[in-house]
């Protein structure tokens, strides 16, 4: 038997979750077909473009040359504004845990920045830096509160007794971080990267549609309202979707997969010669 | 020859209290080097106040504690205080300073009565006379220079827990060990002096 400090993944009932794609993929299916019914029905492709003419777009789209450094480009800016905020957040959240002073100096531009809709944001960064980078800052900025008072909660839920046992043993303090901070603030971390990937995505896009910085995705989904080329839009935003579950997806992966030291198997004691 | 040139834990009338609570009132008493010593008394007399003043988990509302400089501390709390997650062996080995084998923390473990495929199962998974044996097992092999114990053989049987306690006297290495216990065998049992505390 294995241990994790990751949740298992079978239902309550104690059962692996066999036919989960199985049903994942039929209410794909239904729903796509709900899509091209009101499609046929409407009988507008430019009120509601059918499924089928937004994939012979979207597969047009991946031919062309700029298809690729588009998503380059929004997926740069947008992964930088995550990954700092989630060191930033890491770090402020471990020093606000030390430091009661700093808690306190961190909560109203935090309760500010949780508070303000992303699209005043978005026009008051205008100002002050330009569009091309506006989806870095503006990913930041949405991930950070996030990442930060998921991990303040984690750490404030690290147990005393062992933070003691910690202490009168003088345990080095990256083991501390290791066996006894980290498996705490785990699944807040990994809880607080699942609900902000996505929200950085969302934001990140937001950014771009207003700034409409050159050669990114919110640039062309932009100019796809304006000409009205919904299969377009349909098809970016199939494209903006599918990054953003990728990353999520491989970022989680990557996550799990490199704090598999934390995992215990007795079978084969395979962690017997692992040096803690 | 003063306490502190001996290198001995001494209290100079010390009071600990919890609010309007005084656990401790004006308590003085030395710890020799190497020596050994039960502390008991009755639920509620300050024992586990008493270790975790020496701890210095605690600070004093009065009083010195004073513990000679650069000296190590292991302890069994009163509670397991083992990482849940974490199998016996690297339970141990997190707070062992020096390079241990998982082969001899797995005999050490052994000699208390754990078998051996319970040396690899995640604590949470003992059973508590196990995770307690694992505790001490921690406590007895750190690095150290005293040695506290409060309350250690709770809930293990008497075959069990005289097995443990030749373990402990076989590792002691003249370290000195302070154990708060409710058991009077215990005091005979760890060849040690009585320390008796009362409300």
């Amino acid at each position: 038997m294995t241990t994790s400090i990751f949740p298992d993944k079978r239902r309550s009932d104690g059962k692996p979750e066999r036919n989960r794609f199985l049903f994942s993929g039929l209410a794909v299916l239904f729903w796509l077909a709900v899509w091209q019914i009101a499609s046929f029905a409407i009988g507008q492709e430019i009120l509601l473009v059918s499924p089928v003419s937004v994939l012979r777009k979207l597969f047009l789209l991946i031919q062309e040359a700029g298809f690729w450094k588009t998503v380059g480009f929004s997926f740069l800016r947008i992964f930088t504004g995550f990954f700092s905020a989630v060191v930033g957040g890491g770090l402020a959240a471990a020093l606000a845990y030390h430091f009661s002073w700093f808690r306190a100096l961190m909560a109203p531009p935090v309760f500010a920045v949780k508070a303000t809709p992303v699209a005043s944001f978005i026009i008051l960064c205008l100002v002050w830096i330009p569009s091309r980078n506006l989806s870095v800052v503006i990913s930041f900025l949405m991930v950070f509160p996030i990442i930060y008072l998921n991990l303040l909660e984690g750490l404030g839920e690290v147990s005393i007794e062992l933070r003691e046992m910690a202490q009168v043993f003088r345990i080095s303090p990256w083991k501390r971080i290791y066996a006894i901070y980290w498996p705490q603030c785990m699944p807040y971390f990994v809880s607080a990267c699942s609900l902000s990937l996505g929200l950085c995505w969302k934001s990140g896009i937001a950014a771009e549609v207003i700034g409409l910085p050159d050669g990114s995705i919110g640039e062309k989904l932009y100019q796809a309202k304006i000409f009205l080329q919904t299969d377009e839009l349909f098809a970016w935003t199939i494209v903006v979707i599918a990054v953003s579950v990728l990353f999520e997806k491989t970022f989680l992966f990557l996550l799990r997969a490199g704090f598999q030291g934390v995992r215990v198997n007795p079978k084969t004691q395979c962690d017997k010669g692992r040096v803690l | 020859m003063n306490s502190k040139d001996s290198g001995e834990i001494h209290l100079f009338r010390v009071s600990a209290s919890f609010g309007s609570n005084h656990v401790i009132t004006d308590f003085s008493a030395g710890f020799p080097n190497g020596s050994r010593t039960c502390i008991m008394g009755p639920s509620g007399c300050g024992k586990t106040t008493l270790l975790r003043l020496i701890l210095g988990l605690l600070p004093p509302s009065d009083g010195i504690v004073y513990v000679p400089p650069f000296q190590k501390f292991s302890a069994v709390f009163q509670e397991d205080r083992l990482l849940d997650g974490f199998h016996a062996v690297d339970n141990i080995r997190l707070v062992c300073k020096r390079k241990i084998s998982p082969s001899l923390i797995e005999s050490a473990l052994m000699e208390t009565g754990i078998p051996q495929k319970s040396c690899y199962v995640p604590v949470r998974e003992l059973s508590g006379g196990m995770a307690r044996r694992t505790a001490i097992v921690r406590a007895v092999l750190a690095d150290s220079d005293f040695l506290l114990m409060d309350e250690p053989f709770k809930g293990l049987d008497p075959e069990t827990k005289l097995k443990t306690i030749c373990f402990i006297l076989k590792n002691l290495r003249n370290r000195t060990l302070i154990v708060s216990t409710h058991q009077k065998e215990d005091v005979e049992l760890l060849q040690a002096d009585l320390m008796e505390l009362c409300i």
